[in-house]
C-alpha cells in the first residue's frame, strides 16, 4: 500500500515521511519495505514480535477507553533511529545485525482479532515500533478488529505522510504521538536520524481532520532534549492547532541503547515542566515513568475533583459519571468511555 | 574535502541531511546532494556510516 512506481523499476514509498526511493531490489530505511521487481513489498506483514494484552493506560492512553485492556502487537523494525530506543532490541534489530533475516511470529489478521477477544480486550493497540513499518497488517487487521467492536489505537512517532493517516483513518479511533526532546528538530536530527519535525505536526493536522482521537506523549531527555523554550512552543502549538484538551504526557527519560551514560530525567525537571504546560493553558497533563506520582490522576479542570485515579498501569474511574461528566460540578471531562 | 553521492544506490531517506543539514539538503529527484561542500559537519565519518545504503564517500585531496 502507499507507494507508486517512479520510472522503470524505481518506485517511491510514500507510507513514513521519509518517502525512499528504491531501485529493483533495495529497502528502505526501515529495511522491511523491499523493491522487488518493480513492487514495493512488506516484508514483515504478519511477523509479530510482540502480541499481548496491555491496561490500555500503559499506550498511554488516559482519556480513551480508561480501564480497560488492549491488545497489543507489534513488528520488528523502525522508520527511526532513535539512539534513546527503549525497544531497541526490536526497533534496531535489523540495523544492528542482530537478525539476518525477518523475524516474529506469523499470525493472521483473524488470529490477532481472535486473540484480542479471547483476553477480553476492547482495542488493540498497534506499538512498541512504529505501526508504520507494518502498516498493511495492521489496516488488515483493524478493519476485521471494527466488525468485531473492537476499537483500534496506534502508538506512533507520527512521522508518517498524510496519506497514510487517510488511509488508515477510517478503522483508527485513537492514536498516541510520540514526541521525543520536546519537539526539537536539531534533537531528531541528531539523536533519531530524522532530518525534519514537520510531517508529525502534519499528521497530527491530518488525524484531528480525521476525527482521530489524539493523545500527545513528550520524551524529555536531560541535558540534550529538555529545552524550556522548546517545550513551551510544543505545548503552544498543540494548544493553538488542536486545543487545550488534548492530554498531554511529559515521559522521564532511562537511560537506553545508545544514550546509556545519561542518567533519568531529573522528577524536579518534570515536574517544572508540568506546571508551564498547566499555566500555558493545557487541561490534562500528566507525568509518565514516575511511579506513584499524583500527576497520573485526573482532575476536573474546573472544580479540581478528582476524577480518574491511577497507580501504575492500575486505575479506578471515581468522580465522573457515565456520561463523561465530573460528578461534583457537572464539567463535560473529554473522556471516551465507548466506541460501541 | 570532495564529498560524492552515489545516486544509484542513494534511497533520499534523509539521514544525511538530519546529520549534516548544512552540509547535505534533498533535491527536486528526492534524492540527497552535496549542498555545500564546506558547510558544518562535526562528524562526516558518522554521515558516511549512518547512510544506510552507503552512498556516500570521501575522496581526501
Amino acid at each position: 500500500m502507499l507507494w507508486e512506481k517512479v520510472k522503470d523499476k524505481i518506485v517511491k514509498c510514500n507510507l513514513c515521511a521519509r518517502r525512499c526511493i528504491l531501485n529493483d531490489g533495495q529497502v528502505g530505511f526501515c529495511l522491511v519495505r523491499k523493491n522487488i521487481n518493480g513492487t514495493l513489498y512488506s516484508l514483515n506483514y504478519g511477523k509479530l514480535i510482540a502480541a499481548n494484552a496491555d491496561p490500555i493506560e500503559k499506550k498511554p492512553l488516559f482519556h480513551f477507553l480508561p480501564g480497560t485492556y488492549a491488545f497489543s502487537i507489534s513488528s520488528a523494525g523502525c522508520n527511526f533511529r532513535c539512539a534513546f530506543c527503549q525497544n531497541w532490541e526490536i526497533s534496531q534489530v535489523y540495523r544492528e545485525g542482530l537478525a539476518s533475516e525477518i523475524v516474529g511470529e506469523t499470525y493472521t489478521p483473524e488470529e490477532v482479532v481472535k486473540l484480542a477477544i479471547e483476553n477480553e480486550c476492547k482495542a488493540i493497540s498497534y506499538t512498541y515500533t512504529e505501526p508504520t513499518i507494518f502498516f498493511e497488517f495492521a489496516y488488515d487487521t483493524a478493519k476485521i478488529a471494527i466488525r468485531n467492536k473492537l476499537a483500534n489505537t496506534f502508538v506512533t512517532n507520527g512521522y508518517m505522510t498524510p496519506e497514510a493517516v487517510k488511509t488508515i483513518a477510517k478503522y483508527l479511533h485513537a492514536a498516541t504521538v510520540d514526541f521525543k526532546g520536546n519537539g526539537s528538530e536539531e534533537f531528531y536530527r541528531k539523536y533519531s536520524l530524522v532530518p525534519k519535525v514537520e510531517p508529525i505536526f502534519d499528521s497530527l493536522l491530518e488525524m484531528k481532520k480525521n476525527g482521530i482521537f489524539i493523545e500527545i506523549t513528550d520524551l524529555v531527555v536531560p541535558k540534550i532534549g529538555d529545552s524550556e523554550e522548546d517545550f513551551r512552543n510544543l505545548v503552544k502549538w498543540i494548544i493553538d492547532n488542536l486545543g487545550s484538551d488534548i492530554p498531554f504526557h511529559i515521559l522521564r527519560f532511562f537511560p537506553h541503547y545508545r544514550l546509556s551514560n545519561l542518567p533519568p530525567t531529573p522528577v524536579e525537571k518534570l515536574e517544572k515542566l508540568w506546571e508551564m504546560a498547566k499555566r500555558e493553558g493545557l487541561n490534562y497533563v500528566y507525568l509518565g515513568n514516575v511511579p506513584y506520582s499524583e500527576k497520573e490522576n485526573t482532575y476536573c479542570p474546573h472544580c479540581g475533583n478528582l476524577l480518574i485515579e491511577r497507580r501504575g498501569f492500575y486505575s479506578r474511574i471515581v468522580g465522573l459519571d457515565k456520561k463523561g461528566r465530573c460528578k461534583k460540578c457537572g464539567e463535560k471531562i473529554p473522556i471516551v468511555q465507548k466506541i460501541f | 574535502m570532495n564529498i560524492k553521492i552515489d545516486k544509484e544506490k542513494c534511497i533520499g531517506c534523509g539521514t544525511c541531511v538530519a546529520l549534516c543539514p548544512e552540509v547535505f539538503d534533498i533535491g527536486e529527484d528526492g534524492k540527497s546532494y552535496v549542498k555545500n561542500p564546506n558547510g558544518k559537519c562535526d562528524n562526516i565519518e558518522e554521515v558516511i556510516n549512518a547512510c544506510p545504503v552507503g552512498a556516500i564517500s570521501v575522496e581526501k585531496d
